[in-house]
């Protein structure tokens, strides 16, 4: 019976051997695939697929992202943009990326979970001849192209809104990203870096947020308002931190103490609380405008046959757009901008 | 006769047959050269986990610490791989030991204060997890990710004409573990503590030692996981390692192991990762959503599971039915 048995599996993995070396290729990454593969598309004609790989699906943006895929698959019908859910995971990302390669995906964009771990990953994708664009999230690895609302803008912009709404002294609180992220994550960096240089604003608390969540978020700012009597301001890194940061403040009772609380990113949530005049204000990046581009110059690279690794760069070509601050003063002008459904009237 | 043990492996093998060919027949590249081999590595992390959880498993227990260690262990060979003039091989081992001395603590945990392994180990975990955020490396108290530049410990991560060293790694000792398993003094101890522990304890096993051995395998296999899972990456993250406990032990369950102990060996851990990875493969080649792909695998699990217990059942009622005949034969 054991013979058999091993008799059977060897069996199996000597056809999945020989299956493997006689099927068409998706080979491995190497020269005859990326040539294969760089010959350029007909981008108008022939099937092009491209993989979407954020760092997370679960977020507001993910709405704008879905609306530029749609109108790139709408002027391209033969085009075909699938997303895929990293989960805040580098291994996680990885696994896709290397299922993106071995489906003969045409580009990749993503944002880079982690900015070493994702080298190897983006280096192999280049090399099969994939054309590798990164949002937001970089890494250092050499690829097609980089665009991004860069997140130290972010930061560095709201400590200036901060700075000219509470003046150039003050006991403020920093909500960042979650501890395994701040790597890549430059948001709170760029806070951090604007009030050392500009002010005499005192960073008296700091925590890292799990998941970018509002209930930890909510959690954390519950603990600071039980050490700390006196706050002037709280930077949220993201709006749902931010928005964890106003319930903290309104269930604490401390709701009229002036704590002015600012987020980033311009999700529906912030736009609303902008509104109500719960939150100061928040930096919107413009995700549409960004991802089409992105998705535009995946085209571009894949109609002529070329990526970063083929064409040799010694550097990743990159591209930033400006954050823009939304408050009180512009949030009913931005509501068409930001495109977010819930939001339109 | 098939007993079983072989009964369970061949519906293993029968079930990886199948989703081997609905997979091929419905995508393009399931069966091509490169996604075997992506498979084969993809198999190798969880695999090598699995391999560790399961001796933890068959002596009756469970290593819900595993995730942890490897996050620990992350760091820790990254760190070691800066040490001027280290060759690759002492960092690897460095994550061997230092996994095994994760599993150590737990062991001394469950034996000598006589804590539960359920409790245990999910506190340890948690445990080496805040450790590694301690520990990882720092720049203006920020977290970073560093670059490693230690070039014979990156060779662990590469591959020879597409086969990865871990899946190298992973074969060999699936192969040597089944024979300690099915050969040696050892694997029959481990399995005798997960059967019956008074009876092991009336025959002069310690169930104690038992416990001790086999936490120190599983952190051992979840270090060399995580030191091959850092040279591939180049880099070591905090997220490192995040869930593969779960995924390890339902690669176990899924092989065949019993959670209650006393049932399950290397190949059955192996089939069950091998099983499971297909799935996950497969089904992102159908391009399901996150959401799609982890509510598939949760079903499959979940009817792997019931099988065993349904298999369980039918194989009890046989040997009642056959104790009653003889029982007859006998009056």
């Amino acid at each position: 019976m054991k013979k058999t048995l091993a008799i059977i599996l060897a069996l199996i993995m000597v056809i999945g051997c020989f299956a493997g070396c006689s099927s068409a290729p998706a080979e491995a990454p190497g020269a005859d695939a990326s040539a294969a593969k760089l010959q350029g598309k007909d981008i108008s004609t022939e099937p092009v697929k491209m993989a979407y790989i954020p760092v997370s699906t679960a977020g507001a943006t993910t709405e704008i992202a879905q609306y530029a895929a749609d109108d790139i698959m709408v002027k391209y019908p033969n085009v075909e943009i699938t997303f895929f859910d990293a989960g805040y995971d580098p291994t996680q990302q990885a696994s896709i990326v290397t299922q993106c390669i071995a489906q003969d995906f045409d580009a990749i964009i993503m944002e880079c979970t982690d900015d070493v771990a994702m080298n190897p990953l983006v280096t192999e994708a280049e090399q099969a001849g994939v054309v590798v664009i990164t949002t937001n999230m970089a890494c250092s690895a050499t690829h097609s192209a980089y665009l991004s609302n860069y997140s130290y803008d972010a930061g560095w912009l709201i400590g200036q809104l901060m700075v000219e709404d509470i003046g150039t002294e003050g006991k403020v609180i920093l909500l960042d990203c979650p501890a395994g992220m701040v790597a890549g994550t430059l948001h709170g960096k760029g806070f951090q870096d604007y009030i050392a240089q500009n002010s005499n604003l005192e960073l008296i608390d700091y925590a890292n947020i799990d998941g970018f969540s509002t209930e930890n978020a909510n959690t954390a700012m519950r603990d600071m308002l039980t050490k700390h009597d006196e706050i002037d301001a709280v930077y949220g890194m993201s709006d749902d931190i931010a928005i964890g940061a106003i319930q903290a403040i309104e269930a604490a009772g401390r709701g009229d103490e002036g704590i002015l609380v600012y987020g980033s990113e311009g999700m529906p949530n912030a736009i609303e609380a902008i509104r109500e005049g719960t939150l100061k204000a928040t930096a919107w990046s413009d995700r549409y405008s960004l991802l089409s581009l992105a998705f535009n110059i995946a085209l571009l690279h894949i109609d002529a046959g070329i990526n970063g690794a083929a064409l040799g760069y010694e550097e990743t070509p990159s591209v930033s757009l400006p954050f823009q601050p939304v408050t009180s003063d512009n949030v009913e002008s931005m509501i068409p901008m930001v495109r977010y459904a819930a939001l339109q009237d | 006769m098939i007993n079983e043990k072989n009964l369970r492996r061949i519906i293993s093998v029968v079930l990886i047959a199948l989703v081997t060919v609905l997979f091929s027949a419905t995508t393009d590249s399931f069966l091509s050269r490169y996604n075997l081999l992506l498979l084969l590595k993809d198999a190798a992390y969880t695999g090598l986990i699995a391999l560790g959880v399961c001796c933890v498993m068959v002596c009756g227990g469970v290593d819900l610490s595993a995730g942890g260690i490897v996050c620990i262990v992350g760091v820790a060979v990254a760190r070691a791989s800066f040490i001027p003039g280290i060759p690759g091989f002492a960092v690897m081992l460095i994550g061997v030991a230092a996994g095994a001395a994760c599993g150590l603590l737990n062991g001394l945990i469950v034996s000598k204060l006589h804590l539960t392994e359920f409790v245990t180990t999910l506190a340890t975990g948690s445990v080496f997890t805040g450790l590694s955020l301690l520990t990882i490396f720092k720049q203006n108290g920020r977290a970073i990710s560093l670059a490693l530049t230690n070039k014979s410990f990156l060779a662990f991560g590469s591959n020879i004409n597409g086969l990865y060293m871990i899946s190298i790694a992973w074969i060999v000792l699936v192969i040597v573990f089944q024979i300690i398993y099915s050969r040696t003094p050892l694997g029959t101890y481990i399995s005798a503590v997960g059967s019956n522990t008074k009876a092991a304890q009336m025959s002069g096993i310690s169930k104690g030692k038992m416990k001790i051995i086999t936490f120190m395998l599983s952190g051992a296999f979840a270090g060399l996981a995580s030191a091959f899972m850092v040279s591939y990456q180049t880099a070591t993250t905090l997220t490192l390692g995040s869930g593969m406990e779960f995924q390890a032990i339902a690669a176990c369950v899924v092989g065949g192991v019993a959670m209650s102990g006393g049932k399950g060996d290397a190949i059955t851990a192996a089939l069950g990762t091998i099983f499971l990875t297909l799935i996950t493969n497969g089904l992102y080649k159908w391009g399901l959503s996150t959401g799609g792909l982890n509510l598939l695998q949760g079903i499959v699990i979940v009817a792997v599971i019931n099988f065993d217990t349904l298999l369980g059942i039918a194989s009890h009622k046989r040997l009642m039915k056959k104790a009653e005949l003889q029982g007859g034969v006998t009056q």
